[in-house]
């Protein structure tokens, strides 16, 4: 009777054990194929066409963005897409590179930039370019500003940098826009 | 030496407004209106050349072989109408030779070689392309140009006002002055740059190594450089540009015949940061941070681990413990 009871129970162990670890494993691999694809140095990079973030899950196509008329950058299309900015630099090259996403979507849904905050010193983040090769940047800091210009976010040219944008802060009513933008600057592993 | 190349190329590409033909051409004497004037040979000798035109004027010389001044202090250049010596330009296919104590004004650009006989003088560049600037107790000076009237007055000689150092060997025995000093200044870097108005921004660049005299260049992608300004000092306002457009600038140290290195270029004027959100759902942040299934996992993991302890349970129960 112990054996009867014993034999299922060793069958049922080993198909959990082997459950959890193939959901290990897939996110495992997902993570390997990205740091696989990545290029040291390129002297000239593509149009960025996907950002990849595997410390919030993200992996977005990328647009590209231009000014809005009231002199913002402008936001991607919808909530999980997110938006370069093609009037500066390309991620990889010399300068800084803008990408925005939106925080959240008109019908309450999160937006792809939603777990920015998340973000913390060290994580990597990658971009493909329309060529196919990927560069991978380092998250460096996140910093909080107001609404507004911030020139250092668009134009450091010392290295070739990404910087990420979204929407921090608190909704505000009467201005139909939250109170404060949230940048994590981070820098290319090559040069 | 590529804009030199470039500017000479220009010059040859202006068509004739004037053919002397295939004679040696005396100027001497002469009162010429602003245009092309071609010949095989042009002289300058013991006389004066009038140019009556405006400020923003230009003169150009074309010649298929050499040009040659003499005559000394008596052959000169006047002006009527407020023409400039900037606005000047000899393209000389063979040689320019200066007597001794002869005068000109001008931009020479020579495709061999250019010979000043001691105390000869010029107001005005003197670039040759393939050979020596030879000079011997000469002064060279200018080109005397007023603000804002440089060349291309309707003639269009694009590629010379970015100039190039010039040149060569000089067999100076005591000459008073330098062709076009070669620039050793530092390519500037641009500190800061700030939007001061829909269609202006400002920026100031640095440091200061030996020299308060810019050129500022800026376009709306990088490389692509539509405009370029004159600045004395290190800093400038940028105006009338496209509404909220961010501009690519860079900046290089010059003097008055030539562009040092350019700094690397840098966006300004970027825009304000971008509007990402709606107004939020209640606790949808909370709810969002766990958009990775790992319900699923522990969902089945506590599921099937109660399952365990319930088969435990039957099975102590029925070995009778």
């Amino acid at each position: 009777m112990k054996a009867y009871v014993g034999r299922p129970l060793l069958i049922i162990a080993l198909a959990v054990f082997s459950l959890l670890l193939l959901f290990y494993l897939s996110f495992d691999t997902n993570k390997k194929s990205v740091s696989q694809n990545q290029v040291v140095s390129k002297a000239s990079p593509g149009s960025p066409v996907r950002l990849m973030i595997p410390a919030i899950n993200i992996n977005a196509d990328v647009e590209h963005v231009g000014v809005a008329p009231g002199g913002e950058m402008e936001s991607p299309s919808n909530t999980v897409d997110v938006g370069w900015f093609k009037l500066g630099s390309r991620p990889g090259e010399n300068g800084s590179a803008v990408i925005s996403g939106h925080f959240d979507g008109k019908n309450g849904e999160a937006g792809v930039f939603t777990n920015l905050h998340k973000l913390k010193k060290g994580d990597k983040l990658y971009i493909k370019d329309d060529k196919g090769t990927t560069t991978t940047f380092i998250v460096r800091e996140s910093r909080t500003y107001n609404p507004g210009y911030a020139e250092e976010v668009f134009n450091l040219n010392d290295h070739a940098h990404l910087n990420l944008v979204t929407c921090d802060g608190i909704w505000d009513k009467n201005k139909k826009n939250y109170t404060k933008r949230l940048v994590v600057f981070t820098d290319a592993t090559h040069l | 030496m590529a804009d030199r190349t470039t500017a000479y190329t220009a010059l040859a590409s202006q068509g004739c407004d004037t053919d002397y033909g295939g004679v040696t051409t005396e100027l001497a004497g002469k009162t010429l209106v602003p245009g092309v004037y071609c010949s095989t040979s042009f002289h300058l000798s013991s006389g004066t050349l009038t140019l009556n035109g405006a400020a923003s004027a230009v003169w150009i010389f074309k010649s298929a072989s050499d040009l040659i001044i003499t005559g000394g202090a008596s052959s000169k250049v006047v002006f009527i109408g407020g023409g400039q010596p900037c606005n000047v330009w000899w393209r000389v296919v063979s040689t320019a030779t200066f007597d001794a104590n002869s005068t000109l004004v001008g931009n020479i650009l020579a495709d061999t070689s250019i010979t000043f006989a001691a105390g000869a003088s010029l107001d005005g560049r003197a670039l040759a392309r393939t050979a020596a600037v030879t000079l011997s107790s000469n002064s060279i000076t200018g080109p005397t140009c007023g603000a804002g009237a440089e060349a291309g007055g309707g003639v269009g000689i694009s590629g010379v006002a970015a100039g190039s150092s010039s040149s060569s060997s000089s067999s100076s025995n005591g000459s008073s002055s330098t062709v076009c000093p070669t620039l050793n200044y530092v390519a500037p870097i641009i500190i800061d740059s700030k939007r001061i108005s829909p269609t202006s921004i400002s920026i100031n660049w640095g440091p200061y190594s030996g020299t308060d005299k810019f050129i500022v260049r800026y376009g709306l992608t990088n490389g692509n450089w539509l405009y370029s300004t004159k600045v004395t000092g290190f800093s400038t306002i940028i105006n009338a540009l496209p509404i909220n457009q961010p501009i690519w600038i860079q900046v290089a140290a010059r003097n008055d015949c030539s562009v040092g290195n350019y700094g690397t270029a840098k966006l300004a004027g970027g825009p304000s940061l971008p509007n990402t959100g709606f107004a939020p759902a209640p606790l949808r942040r909370e709810a969002s941070e766990n958009n990775i299934p790992w319900n699923i996992p522990v969902g089945i993991f506590v599921g099937i681990s109660a399952l365990l302890v319930l088969i435990q349970r039957k099975h102590r129960f029925l070995s009778g413990h």
